[in-house]
């Protein structure tokens, strides 16, 4: 949850020194410096401080973790096997500036289906 | 008597993407592999030439040179036309895909019909594929991870974008929407009804604003603007660039709802089709 805390700072703070970010929000050098070491994020009024001078949400530190990933294995492997021999037509993607009645568009995927069924 | 659908997982788009780059080992892989992704999936992937082929000009004259892709599940195929180029046809396919692993889409593509599925309903289906389809070829978080290790600009997102198999148009999108600094890019088309070789009368509009949730807190969402842009305009400076993804400085003025307007630092460059105005906070 908190990992990779001081690596993202370090991305942050690009091609300014250690000294004139420390200097900006107010930290000795070597405090912001083993800040960029740690891992897990700071609380409190640094945290506020570094957000505000770098310009990122709070957020920003606290990436999202991906514990949803088993239950969407196993959908994944569902859909895999699923049959779908009922489905009656196809879904055409057509681009964005297409300007075509249901009708047409109806009538479109079922040629694109035949099409798909006899190759 | 009515058909129950059942009710597909609540799972995130997140997840879905992570769990199929993670199961089909594209995760590990640079640019994303689809045909890996095609082949987990048992899907198989046709070119059609809809403009020639005589049953679709005669069924929808209007439509054969305006499909990208299409997915038909009872045979398994993601369809794209063969007049699409090498990026178009890649994202249209992640994008067939999408709608395949995407719970509910399935059912509601192909078993509500055209009456039941609204115009709203459909372009919430094509945006969520389009996310989920970002997802795989930016492979969830890793492009902007990456990108944050290089100059805050759009020619980092250029520069990646081969890296990612990704069209330009699509890496500054990601990087903007993801970039935890406050940026926008702003897009700008050329207007319609104008000769190829009428450069003079050349005019370009703004196609649509995307911008990372900091800009949008501090300044705006968009830009919006019915004025057409001519020559004299900021965005005409892309066209003496020797290379397609060069990039020119300028400045970008934004009139403020209340009094006075935002000056911000701006990027421009040009696929050879729009431009693109990257736009960087603070505000002046």
């Amino acid at each position: 949850m908190t990992e990779h805390f001081g690596k993202r700072l370090r991305r942050l703070r690009g091609d300014r020194s250690q000294k004139e970010v420390a200097a900006a929000i107010g930290l000795p050098t070597t405090t912001y410096a083993s800040l960029e070491q740690q891992d897990g994020v700071p609380r409190g009024p640094v945290l506020e401080k570094l957000c505000l001078h770098l310009g990122v949400a709070v957020d920003y530190f606290f990436p999202s973790t991906d514990n949803c990933v088993t239950p969407a294995l196993e959908w994944l492997r569902s859909r895999r096997t699923e049959n779908f021999s009922g489905a009656p037509t196809v879904a055409t993607n057509l681009t964005p500036d297409a300007e075509v009645t249901k009708e047409e568009k109806a009538q479109f995927d079922k040629i694109i289906g035949e099409k798909i069924a006899s190759t | 008597m009515p058909v129950l659908k059942p009710t597909p997982p609540n799972l995130s788009h997140d997840s879905i993407a992570a769990a199929l780059l993670k199961e089909t080992g594209a995760a590990n892989e640079l640019p994303t592999p689809e045909s890996a992704l095609l082949d987990y999936l048992g899907l198989k992937q046709l070119s059609f030439d809809f403009d020639a082929e005589p049953e679709f000009i005669r069924a929808a004259p209007n439509i054969s040179n305006r499909v990208r892709a299409a997915l038909s599940v009872n045979h398994r195929v993601v369809a794209t036309h063969a007049g699409l180029g090498p990026k178009p046809k890649r994202w249209g396919v992640m994008h067939e895909i999408a709608h395949f692993v995407l719970p509910e889409h399935v059912d509601t593509l192909f078993y509500d019909d055209d009456k039941t599925l609204s115009p709203w309903a459909n372009k919430r289906l094509e945006r969520e594929a389009n996310s989920l389809a970002a997802e795989l070829v930016f492979q969830g978080d890793r492009f902007t991870e990456e990108s944050l290790d290089f100059p805050f600009s759009c020619k980092t997102a250029i520069e990646l974008a081969p890296k990612y198999d990704a069209s330009f148009e699509s890496a500054v999108r990601r990087y903007t929407e993801r970039h935890p600094l406050p940026c926008a890019v702003i897009v700008y088309e050329k207007c319609v009804g104008i000769a190829a070789e009428d450069l003079e009368d050349e005019r370009y509009r703004i196609q649509y604003t995307v911008t990372s949730s900091q800009f949008e807190r501090l300044y705006f969402s968009g830009v919006k603007s019915d004025s057409e842009f001519s020559r004299g305009s900021d965005i005409f400076q892309v066209h003496g660039l020797a290379q397609i993804g060069n990039v020119v400085n300028t400045e970008l003025h934004v009139q403020k709802h209340e009094d006075g307007e935002w000056i911000f630092d701006s990027e421009l460059f040009t696929n050879g089709y729009k431009v693109f105005q990257f736009v960087t906070g603070p505000a002046k």
